[in-house]
């Protein structure tokens, strides 16, 4: 009876120890996919005027989709709006590095493509960027994950990954589904 | 003053009527616990390393 009260202290002590092991293991992996696998949250401030991007600048609607910049930077533009993507439907490149940005008109949406990593609220005044690279071709879906009202679950794009040799831009250096 | 005599004094004067199963070390929470959180934690390396890391990189 004597040792109780020491014991207790001891296993308090033994059990941070171990938790703090576990947290160190966790902030050590995260810490590892930050800094050596170039793994971050998007984080991009730009502001956007939500009333007037649709009229100018580069949300109107001939910029929207896939293009190839003049430097090879492949840049996809979507606008997400109430209830549905501009363009439905995008083609990127399978293996090599893709911007997206999107803006909002209206209101917050957000969105994820299914398999990856990709995942962005985007909210009205801000364009959200996020660089990433396709490992595997296909239809992704891309739906809206943010509550936007009643039409919400309606509001799905499709991200069609093609392999780099069936990825060909038009003289522009638009990539469009129509034309795959 | 020994520290068995201290020890024993302050016991007493906290609780005399606390049960002697909370006297010693609950082993069993500490084992339940410990499973708890290991569990926890192989569920969370499990994610990181097959869904979170082939997932491909973001930026």
């Amino acid at each position: 009876m004597a040792a109780t009260e020491h014991e207790v202290v001891r296993s308090e002590l033994r059990w941070a120890a171990a938790v703090s092991v576990f947290v160190v293991i966790i902030f050590g992996l995260t810490l590892f996919a930050a800094l050596a696998l170039h793994r971050n949250p998007p984080s991009n401030l730009e502001r956007i005027d939500p009333k007037t991007l649709h009229l100018t600048g580069e949300f109107t609607e001939p910029n929207l989709g896939t293009r190839v910049e003049q430097n090879g930077q492949v840049t996809t533009r979507i606008v997400a709006t109430q209830f549905a993507f501009i363009p439905p439907c995008v083609v990127v490149p399978a293996d090599r590095e893709v911007t997206l940005r999107l803006a909002s008109p209206d209101m917050i949406h957000g969105i994820l493509v299914s398999g990856t990593n990709v995942n962005t609220m985007v909210v009205p005044g801000y364009v959200s960027q996020v660089h990433t690279v396709f490992r595997t071709t296909g239809n992704l879906l891309m739906p809206c994950h943010e509550f936007c009202g009643l039409g919400h679950s309606q509001m799905l794009a499709r991200v069609h990954v093609v392999p780099a040799q069936d990825f060909r831009p038009d003289a522009e250096g638009r990539v469009s589904c129509e034309a795959q | 003053m020994d520290s068995t005599h201290n020890t024993e004094s302050r016991r007493v004067d906290l609780d005399p009527q606390q049960p002697l199963a909370l006297r010693e070390v609950p082993s069993g929470a500490v084992a339940l616990g410990g499973i708890a959180v290991l569990l926890l934690l192989i569920a969370w390396i499990l994610i990181y390393l097959l869904i979170y890391l082939p997932r491909g990189m973001i930026g």
